[in-house]
Formats: C-alpha cells, sequence, structure tokens
C-alpha cells in the first residue's frame, strides 16, 4: 500500500510514526520513509487540539519565533549538556505500578503556606514573556486562573506586577533579582509588597554567572541595535525596574556579591513568605533553613545557569533529607512530562515547576498553548497516579520508585576480596 | 434533545448576540473571538465582539425557541472592536483592513448541520474589505450547569480577501497570512433563547 497525501488520519498517523523509534526499523520501503520524510518535514501542529504532548508544542514555538528568541528560551550554558542531563536524570528512577488500588477519587490538589492549588504544578518565573507572544505574562496569568494554579512572576516580566495580579485575579508569586544596591532592592520589594504578593523567590543561581553560548551564537553581531532589534528593545525599561537607580552592570545583572547574611537580612525585611530560588546541595538547602527561609526551590535554572552536569532530579533526595519536611520544597527544570512531576514529589518535592514546558505553549497559541501544557501534564499525572495507586500527592512516596543504580550491585558486594 | 439544545448553543456560540455578551459578563468576561496569526517575530493575537442578528423560520432543522428552525443568522464585528492589546498592532491591522472603507467584518451562516452529540458544522460567508467568500464552522458544545460552552475556530488565508499582510519596519517584520479565529462563550441555557428573534 502506497501512503497517500489525501486523507489527513494517514499524514497524522505519518507524522506519529516520524516520530517514532519504528522510523530506525530496516524493513520499511523507501516509499514509506519518502513519505515519513514529508510528514516529518510537516510535523507542526496546527491547533492545541492536535497536541499529544509539551513537545509538539515545542515544534510550532521553534517555528514561531525569531530565531534570536528561540535561542534565548532554548540556550543553556557552556555546550547545554546541563539541559539534557535533566532530563536524562528522570530516567535513572523507574516507577513501581501498583494499578489495583481505587483511584475514582483521585486528589491532585497541594498546599503551599495554606492555600490549595488544583495540582503540584507551578508556573516558574520566566523573563519577557511578551518576547514569546504578544499576550505575554497576562495571557500566562489567564491561563493559570483557569487552572487554579500559582504562577511565580519574573523580576525581568515585560508586564507590571500589578497588572499581573489583575488578570490573574490575585496577587502571583514575585522572584526577586537584588539589585546592586540593597536601597534599591527594598523598594521593588515594598512595591511587590503593596502588590499583594504574598511570597517572594530570590533567584541565587546566576550569582556567579552564567556562560549561555547557545544563546550569544544566536545574536546578530550589534546585539539588540540591530536593525530589527531596536524596534523592540531600544530605550526599553523593564517595569519591574521603574522608578530604580540604574545598575553598574546594566540591566541584565549586577556586580554585589551577595550572601546567607543578605537572605537573612531580606527575611527581616519583608512580610512575604521568602523562598530560595536555586538551591542545589544539602548543604544550601539546610542554610537556608538556618537563615530563615520559608522555602526552597530546588533548581538549576532549566539548565541556563552554572554547568554542574548535575539533574535537580539527582540532587532532590540529599536535598529532601537535609530539609526533613520542615520547609516546602519547589522542584523545577527538565520536567517535560507527568512521570517527571510523579518521580520530583515521590523524592521529597512538594511541587514541581515548569519554565520552557508552558512557554513552548505560549510561543505556539498564547493563553491556550499555556492551558493545554497545563491540562496534558496534569492529565499525564494523573495516569501515573493511578497506575502507582497513589490516590492523592500526600501518598506519592519513595516506595513508588526504584533507583537504577541501587539495583547495580556495589563493587564490595561483587568482588568480596575487594581492593580495586 | 441535546442535539437540539446544541443547534442553538451553536448558533449563540458562533453569533455572540448582545444577549450574550450582557449574560455573560458578569461570570466571563473572556473576549468572544480571538483573532491570531503569526509574525516573523513572534505569534500575536486580538480579541474582539461582535453583534448578531438571528432570524427565524424556514429551515428543515427546528431549534429551541425557532419551533421553524433558522433562516439565517448574521454577524457583525466592527473592526474598531478589534482589541489588540499593542497600540501599534491595531493601527496595522486597521490598515490592513482598510477599516475607513470596510469598518466592518461580516459572517451570514447559510445553513447549518448536526455532526454529532455536542457538533455541529455552519456553512456561510465571510466578507472581509468587500471580499466574500465561503466558510464552514465546525462547533464544539459542551453543556454546563451554568449553560453551554460553545468552542469553535476556523482558519483563513488573509490573501484570499485581498489583504496585504502587514509588513513593517522596512520590510524586518512580516505578519504571516495564515490567520485563525477562535471563539469561546459560556452561554445561558436555551430558554433565554427568546432573546435572538429580530
Ligand atoms: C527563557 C527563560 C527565562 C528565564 N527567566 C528567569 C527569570 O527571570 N528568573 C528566574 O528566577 N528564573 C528564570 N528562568 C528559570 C525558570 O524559572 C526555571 O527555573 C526553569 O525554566 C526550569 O527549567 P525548565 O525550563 O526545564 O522547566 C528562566 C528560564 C527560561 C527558559
Amino acid at each position: 500500500m502506497v501512503p497517500s497525501e489525501t486523507s489527513a488520519g494517514r499524514r497524522r498517523f505519518l507524522k506519529l510514526l516520524a516520530a517514532s523509534p519504528l522510523l530506525a526499523y530496516p524493513g520499511l520501503s523507501p516509499r514509506w520513509m519518502e513519505a515519513i520524510g514529508r510528514a516529518q518535514e510537516d510535523a507542526v501542529i496546527s491547533s492545541v487540539r492536535e497536541a499529544l504532548d509539551v513537545f509538539d508544542f515545542e515544534t510550532v514555538a521553534r517555528k514561531n519565533l525569531l530565531p534570536e528568541h528561540w535561542a534565548y528560551l532554548a540556550t543553556g550554558v557552556d555546550d547545554d549538556s546541563t539541559i539534557r542531563a535533566n532530563r536524562e536524570g528522570f530516567t535513572r528512577y523507574q516507577l513501581r505500578m501498583r494499578p489495583l488500588a481505587d483511584f475514582s477519587k483521585l486528589d491532585m490538589s497541594i498546599q503551599l503556606f495554606g492555600t490549595k492549588w488544583n495540582t503540584p504544578i507551578v508556573l516558574c518565573p520566566v523573563a519577557s514573556l511578551k518576547g514569546f507572544h504578544t499576550e505575554g505574562e497576562k495571557g500566562v496569568a489567564r491561563a493559570a486562573k483557569a487552572k487554579g494554579v500559582l504562577q511565580a512572576l519574573s523580576t525581568m516580566t515585560s508586564t507590571p506586577v500589578e497588572e499581573v495580579n489583575k488578570e490573574r485575579g490575585e496577587p502571583v508569586w514575585y522572584q526577586l533579582y537584588a539589585r546592586d544596591q540593597w536601597s534599591e532592592t527594598l523598594k521593588m520589594v515594598k512595591r511587590v509588597e503593596a502588590a499583594g504578593c504574598p511570597a517572594l523567590l530570590w533567584t541565587v543561581d546566576l550569582l556567579g554567572g552564567s556562560n549561555r553560548e547557545t544563546f550569544r551564537r544566536a545574536q546578530p553581531r550589534e546585539g539588540v541595535r540591530a536593525p530589527l532589534c531596536k524596534n523592540c528593545h531600544e530605550g526599553l525599561k523593564k517595569p519591574m525596574y521603574a522608578g530604580l537607580a540604574e545598575q553598574a552592570g546594566g540591566e541584565g545583572g549586577g556586580t554585589t556579591v551577595f550572601t546567607w547574611d543578605d537572605i537573612k537580612r531580606l527575611k527581616d525585611t519583608t512580610q512575604m513568605k521568602l523562598l530560595v530560588k536555586g538551591i542545589q546541595t544539602r548543604e544550601d538547602a539546610e542554610l537556608a533553613i538556618a537563615h530563615g527561609v520559608d522555602g526552597i526551590v530546588v533548581s538549576n535554572h532549566g539548565g541556563r545557569a552554572g554547568a554542574s552536569g548535575r539533574a535537580t532530579i539527582e540532587s532532590l533526595p540529599e536535598i529532601a533529607t537535609g530539609v526533613g519536611r520542615r520547609i516546602p520544597i519547589i522542584l523545577d527544570s527538565g520536567i517535560r512530562r507527568g512521570t517527571d512531576i510523579f518521580k520530583a514529589l515521590a523524592l521529597g518535592a512538594t511541587a514541581v515547576g515548569i519554565g520552557r514546558a508552558y512557554v513552548f505553549g505560549l510561543a505556539a497559541f498564547g493563553q491556550e498553548g499555556v492551558e493545554a501544557v497545563l491540562d496534558i501534564l496534569r492529565r499525564e499525572l494523573q495516569m501515573v497516579m493511578r497506575q502507582t495507586g497513589a490516590t492523592s500527592v500526600a501518598k506519592i512516596t519513595r516506595a513508588s520508585l526504584v533507583d537504577r543504580f541501587d539495583a547495580i550491585p556495589s563493587p564490595a558486594s561483587s568482588h568480596s576480596s575487594g581492593n580495586r | 434533545m441535546l442535539a437540539r439544545v446544541g443547534v442553538m448553543a451553536l448558533l449563540m456560540a458562533i453569533f455572540p448576540a448582545r444577549f450574550s455578551i450582557q449574560a455573560q459578563s458578569a461570570r466571563d468576561p473572556a473576549p468572544h473571538f480571538i483573532i491570531s496569526g503569526t509574525s516573523t517575530v513572534r505569534a500575536w493575537s486580538c480579541p474582539a465582539q461582535g453583534v448578531t442578528k438571528v432570524i427565524a423560520g424556514k429551515s428543515s432543522q427546528p431549534v429551541p425557541g425557532f419551533p421553524h428552525g433558522v433562516q439565517t443568522v448574521e454577524v457583525r464585528i466592527p473592526v474598531k472592536a478589534i482589541a489588540c492589546e499593542d497600540a501599534m498592532m491595531v493601527e496595522h491591522l486597521r490598515d490592513a483592513l482598510n477599516e475607513k472603507t470596510y469598518p466592518e467584518i461580516v459572517y451570514q451562516m447559510t445553513e447549518y448541520t448536526l455532526t454529532g452529540a455536542d457538533t455541529a458544522q455552519a456553512n456561510g460567508k465571510l466578507t472581509i474589505t468587500g471580499v466574500t467568500k465561503p466558510i464552514r464552522l465546525d462547533v464544539k458544545l459542551s453543556p454546563s450547569s451554568n449553560g453551554v460552552r460553545s468552542v469553535g475556530e476556523t482558519s483563513i488565508d488573509l490573501t484570499q480577501f485581498s489583504i496585504v499582510p502587514p509588513v513593517i519596519w522596512q520590510g524586518l517584520l512580516k505578519v504571516g497570512k495564515d490567520v485563525r479565529i477562535r471563539f469561546d462563550a459560556l452561554l445561558p441555557p436555551s430558554e433565554r433563547a427568546g432573546g435572538f428573534h429580530e
């Protein structure tokens, strides 16, 4: 049978085949291979209804965006290996399936600081969302409202926090990049407090700098002064920097060194809950608690901070041990599937954050795309909860996981005479 | 029965009458239409609202509130009612749609068929910048306690309506020629249908 171009159903099937491991099957005839090749070129969904998973939005986002903007979204650091590590880290943990549970009343809700959320999925702070779609932060806020999920807004937002809160219908959480001058940081904190935001995430993982090569390679030599870019970027001031003094290092990043004392200093100044975003070790998690923080975000900034080569999901067990459930832990970086969310919760996270996943949805279809991404992840998580017999988030435990590395006999046990 | 309710909702959905704007406002401020497309920089969208007129009678398919069916439905979207967030986008859109000469986008439904328990298809004509083309809309209906949520979309090629997609900044930014029109309306149950009669 020759694959025909006329049937939409067949085209869809070919698209799926194009994306599947079957493509490597040596028995496929050249005509099939040719048809699959055509389908591969055309493997871009045109509406949210066609999306099967989060990755379907990534393809559309890439197609929709100016290459420079795409590179900003996609970039990691150095050779992007920490992005890959984040994804591969999830494969370290296997699931122990136990489907004979009564999952007719499955509860996916969580509580953070006394507030209930429909799912454990948090929308991470991502800078400059209007660069990805005209709806920007407001489109994301409408999606968060529609789906009852927590949204965190970046200091580098392209829409002022007050407007985002209005669109969300309640104040969002706010992510802080501290300014060089403490007094300027406090001005921003006061503004956010006045806007009613209940929690502040201080992002610390970029304090040492970040080498974003993929991003830099894609930018024009003149940077944002290039003829196209300057139309939007020239003279642009981030709305949350309005009224604040210029920084010595420019808007992109300050030069001041911050330490745990500053975390304590901020905690003592604000009524908001304070979380530190970018914790990657047990020691820092314990220091965070010792300095009075209310929660932590285990994050490597989606592989765009340091080239640690270490997945956050692999950092989580030591951190969860150190925290001992004293404060909530949100884990992000690399979440693309319901199984990823499940594994993070099983290893001790209270909630998970998604960054690129929802921005793919936004860049592809605006608010509708963000809602669809949230729906897909919720459905996927729901399925794995059923399959493992975990009928509520509290019932997702370490007992549902196997660590592949634990399954490998240690050198001591396999070579009893042992010195190697 | 569901199918009959469905047709009513379909009509209300495709053609968000003044009535539905009022009925919705307290509960669901969502725009009735979202017009969206692409450009060489990023995708865009603009919400819009329209005004509807329904003429009853002479149809083979009866609809609640319209025992003799519906002859035609007309929706008019003033170009001025397309409310992109960015003022520059609004300006370019109005230019592209030649708003001064053609201040309205007009849709006219000529016939409808139920395609399933919660889906229907409407055939009609769409007129933009004075150019009229046939158009088919697929609608999905999901009844709830608040009413019927009616969702659907269609895509059009701007160039088929003799519209030149905006090109700005000396050609550095180009708007794509394919545009999606989506509607999403939460509509009250069909006893309010009388409000639709002319
Ligand atoms: C384009 C982009 C911009 C980001 N901007 C910020 C930011 O302004 N502040 C911040 O704390 N984190 C920022 N992040 C990191 C996210 O909050 C989050 O930690 C990360 O995206 C999670 O990884 P994931 O993208 O694999 O889900 C950004 C991430 C991306 C991809």
